[in-house]
């Protein structure tokens, strides 16, 4: 379980985060949602470790993780963010083997090597190994850095939890490889993990979350499942808009925004 | 230039093999090459005789003299200086995100030239303090704050929040670059040492004072330095994904990024100090090793340290015959590569908008 | 696979820097000699001389035949454009020099790097320096050394009489002006790229003000960047340009431009006349006929 307890963030004199406390749990897909500013991100990067709260804690299976023992937390965490910097020539296969540097000092082990090929084929790279990533496409760009946080999460199921923390993972794709990762990251979560997500379509969100988590203004407004958080009223507490909420079959949410607002 | 959708086509030839069979050739070569020709023959000849094997020929003791004390050590420097010059380069890439940054385009060996300089005009001020042990440190300490000054300099002001922007870095660059040329200037001006006042030929580079002692010197420094980066390329590898992305990697990129530029400096300062500023030779050299198998810091590092001395033996060779009995300074040389390489890749960034976008 | 060749690679590169290493101190050790010690007369058959000063007094006294290799600055008199030029006299190579296989290489202490001497050392060439003549008194001397050097006393003392009775021609034509005419002298340094003003200590200085003139620059040393401040200070009634920087400008009214000296007497009467630095700059067996050439020229 991954806990956030009551979490204060701020940006010089901008109070960002104000006293979230949040659980998220493993075989459940987590999904953060709530309008620009409302400190997603943030809330992200404090469960992640990149950035230290001013106030409160996380923990990760009731262990406090701090900036000393970033090299440990990183053997159980990973993150996917929403685009990656790189722009120099690095193989698939090389960047998918950078998943296992956590877990070797120089030199990868036979293991390393074999979860490398495992993950790569997990994701249907095996054929693009030798690729240069920059010459793929965005999609499959992400796919090769969902390759890189598998491998680095990959684990025997008598191992401890892992955790994988998406930012915003799908914003720029096309809706195949939108489908693609998020279908991929609520079967990892159903396997055990705890996999947190932050989004900003809400209707994607909808589609696939277990337990929603609604931001606003830094506050903790919202969580639940979909079906009983995602009403009418939220959205245009939030957006300030009206809509009409469909459900589909499956327990799902669709939701659309009518005309002449 | 359409980069192949596939790298590594020297993957089942080992590249290392072939780096290392043409630095054989181009060493072999440089020892022959100059404004005195020395064959092959007389080459062992020189060897064995003063390894004991063979008994020695007054006669021709000027031509063994000068191959033992002056050509054999200026080669072997070259090609130390052209191992931690292109090392550098790769070095400094990964560390700024960016494949157009080298020692000689930031000012880090400019820097270096100017600290060593300050000392070398300076230093007869202080002679008595020259002529003591720590004498021996402080030219090429001086020389390792004057580099260490410019690259952080460069590194805080074009760096904002991790990311590099290509024209404030060239355009600082240019700046401590004349900062450096305008101080040591100053300098030669008010030397009274005519060897001081031949501190602005530093700015081009020349090989012409190498002897055994700078060689172990500089081939110690870079060594140490080379083993060093050896350890951190992982790290360098991962820095390539976004700083945010090596630290979810476990990296700790402070410690990364200080050691790196502690080594970096390090590597250019004692060279610069030794032999001037020779620029682009970290730029060209990374970059044919990228084209040829892309960016594993690994590989990127051990392929610079071979084709960086590669690159340099035989600059060097050129240098010293193409004048004969003349020399031209060796930067010369280099930028007359180099130049036209940073315009195409600077013209490639441009067009394709990305911050690397040639490697597309 | 990368990661095996990458692990060789490192096995080899320490071998290599082992080996080098062990055959290096190998060389260096068996090399237990002492340097050559030079007893015997130096051998003046081929001589590489990187002064311009020594260069042109080597000619003087009639051994120029013995010279085979020069700096890149020894332009004067004509032969000397004809030999080969092993560099500028504060960027020499060793392997340059050695290669036109002289017997002894001269030089005046203005000479860079220093591992090049100690290399030249090294190989067993002798090298002497001669210091820079910087009186007349000096020059004469110099002369005189270089006649002993080549065994050509005697025709080094004929120069010197020579010398002598130009500056006994100098003396009388002095008498001829009245009063001193200020000066200065602008010198291009292709070093740095920038005009100079040659200062009290030097040559040139010496040389105006036997020519009835004086060096109105304000500076001490031997040479300074010309600025506008040095200029107007001086307020020079001539202004005299070495070839170089003259030849860049192209003409006396082009010259005016540069800091200020329009502003000056010199500039207001036009006085900006162009002199051959090897006429100037250094003292030398041509210097009193120099020094009447200067003397036509700043009377004007």
């Amino acid at each position: 379980m991954l806990e956030l307890d009551n979490i204060y963030y701020s940006a010089g004199e901008k109070e960002i985060l104000n006293g979230i406390s949040a659980h998220f749990m493993p075989g459940h897909f987590s999904i953060i949602i709530g309008p620009n500013g409302s400190g997603k991100s943030t809330l992200l990067k404090i469960a992640s470790g990149e950035l230290n709260p001013k106030k409160g804690e996380v923990r990760y299976d009731n262990q406090k993780i701090s900036p000393a023992k970033l090299h440990e937390t990183a053997k159980i965490r990973a993150i996917l963010a929403q685009q990656s910097e790189l722009n120099f020539p690095l193989t698939v296969a090389e960047i998918v083997g950078m998943g296992r540097y956590p877990h070797y000092k120089s030199k990868p082990s036979k293991k390393d090597i074999e979860i490398i090929s495992n993950a790569l084929k997990e994701l249907g790279l095996s054929t693009f190994k030798d690729r240069n990533y920059l010459t793929l496409s965005g999609g499959e760009k992400q796919r090769v850095h969902y390759g890189r946080v598998l491998a680095q999460l990959w684990h025997k199921e008598t191992d401890r939890i892992r955790y994988l923390l998406l930012d915003e993972p799908v914003s720029f794709l096309d809706l195949n490889y939108q489908h693609e990762f998020l279908n991929r990251s609520k079967q990892l979560a159903k396997k055990g993990d705890v996999v947190v997500a932050v989004l900003h379509d809400i209707s994607l969100a909808a589609l696939y979350a277990d337990s929603i988590f609604v931001l606003q203004n830094g506050k903790l407004i919202a969580e639940g499942s979909p079906v009983d958080i995602i009403t009418t009223d939220l959205i245009f507490d939030l957006y300030g808009v009206s809509c009409i909420i469909v459900k589909t079959p499956g327990n799902k949410l669709s939701i659309t925004v009518p005309d002449n607002q | 230039m359409k980069a192949s959708k596939k790298l590594a086509p020297f993957a089942s030839f080992s590249i290392y093999t072939l780096l290392w069979l043409v630095l054989g050739f181009s060493f072999l070569l440089a020892l022959r090459t100059g404004a005195v020709h020395i064959s092959f023959h007389q080459i062992i000849t020189y060897l064995l005789q003063f390894s004991g094997l063979r008994t020695s020929n007054s006669a021709d003791s000027i031509n063994s003299e000068l191959f033992l004390e002056i050509r054999l050590p200026r080669v072997l420097l070259c090609a130390v200086v052209g191992a931690a010059l292109a090392v550098s380069g790769a070095l400094m890439q990964a560390l700024f995100r960016n494949p157009i940054v080298e020692p000689g385009l930031v000012g880090t060996s400019s820097g270096a030239a100017l600290g060593a300089a300050t000392i070398f005009v300076l230093g007869t001020q202080f002679k008595f303090l020259m002529n003591t042990l720590i004498g021996s440190f402080i030219l090429p300490l001086a020389a390792f704050c004057g580099g260490l000054a410019a690259t952080l300099v460069v590194y805080k002001l074009s760096a904002i929040r991790g990311r590099v922007t290509v024209a404030t870095m060239i355009l600082i660059g240019v700046a401590m670059n004349a900062l450096a040329a305008g101080g040591t200037g100053f300098l030669s001006l008010i030397a009274r040492d005519p060897q001081a006042r031949s501190i602005t030929f530093w700015s081009l580079g020349t090989f012409s004072g190498a002897d055994w002692s700078s060689f172990y010197i500089v081939a110690t420094a870079t060594g140490i330095s080379i083993f060093a980066a050896l350890y951190f390329a992982k790290g360098l590898n991962a820095l390539l994904l976004g700083e945010a992305e090596a630290q979810a990697l476990g990296i700790n990129t402070e410690r990364l990024k200080t050691s790196i530029i502690i080594i970096n400096t390090l590597m250019v300062a004692i060279a610069t100090s030794f032999v001037g500023v020779i620029s682009f030779v970290g730029l060209v050299v990374p970059h044919i090793l990228r084209i040829l198998r892309g960016s594993d810091n690994r590989y990127l590092i051990m392929g610079s340290a071979l084709l960086g001395a590669n690159l340099l033996l035989m600059a060097d060779a050129v240098a010293r015959t193409i004048i004969a009995p003349g020399e031209m300074p060796i930067g010369i040389l280099t930028a007359m590569v180099g130049a036209p390489v940073f315009i195409f890749i600077l013209i490639k960034q441009a067009k394709s908008g990305l911050g690397g976008g040639f490697y597309a | 696979m990368v990661i095996w060749a990458s692990h060789f690679n490192i096995i080899l590169m320490k071998i290599i820097k082992l080996l080098l290493l062990a055959a290096t101190v190998l060389i260096t050790g068996a090399c237990s000699r002492t340097a050559k010690k030079d007893t015997r007369a130096l051998n003046t058959d081929r001589i590489v001389c990187v002064s311009k000063q020594l260069n042109e007094m080597i000619f003087a006294i009639g051994a120029g035949s013995h010279v085979v290799g020069t700096d890149l600055t020894s332009v004067y008199p004509d032969e000397l454009k004809k030999l080969p030029k092993v560099g500028y006299h504060r960027l020499l190579n060793a392997e340059g020099i050695i290669s036109l296989k002289p017997t002894l290489v001269i030089h005046d202490g203005n000479v860079a790097p220093a591992a090049v001497l100690t290399q030249l050392g090294k190989v067993g060439i002798p090298v002497k320096e001669f210091p820079e003549a910087k009186t007349m008194e000096e020059t004469k001397d110099l002369i005189k050394q270089l006649g002993v050097l080549f065994h050509v006393e005697a025709r080094a003392d004929s120069v010197c009489q020579k010398m002598d009775n130009d500056m006994k021609r100098v003396e009388e034509k002095r008498k001829q002006y009245a009063g001193t005419v200020k000066v200065i002298l602008v010198h291009f340094g292709q070093q740095s790229n920038q005009y100079l003003v040659v200062g009290k200590k030097s040559a040139a200085t010496q040389m105006l003000e036997l020519a009835g003139g004086v060096n109105a620059v304000d500076i001490e040393k031997g040479m300074g960047p010309l600025s506008a401040e040095i200029i107007s200070k001086s307020q020079p009634d001539v202004v005299l340009a070495t070839e170089v920087g003259y030849d860049q400008k192209g003409s006396a009214d082009n010259f005016k431009t540069l800091a200020g000296i329009a502003m000056t007497p010199a500039g207001k009467n036009n006085k900006i006349y162009r002199i051959e630095e090897n006429n100037i700059i250094y003292f030398g067996p041509r210097t009193g006929e120099n020094i009447l050439k200067i003397m036509d020229i700043i009377h004007q």
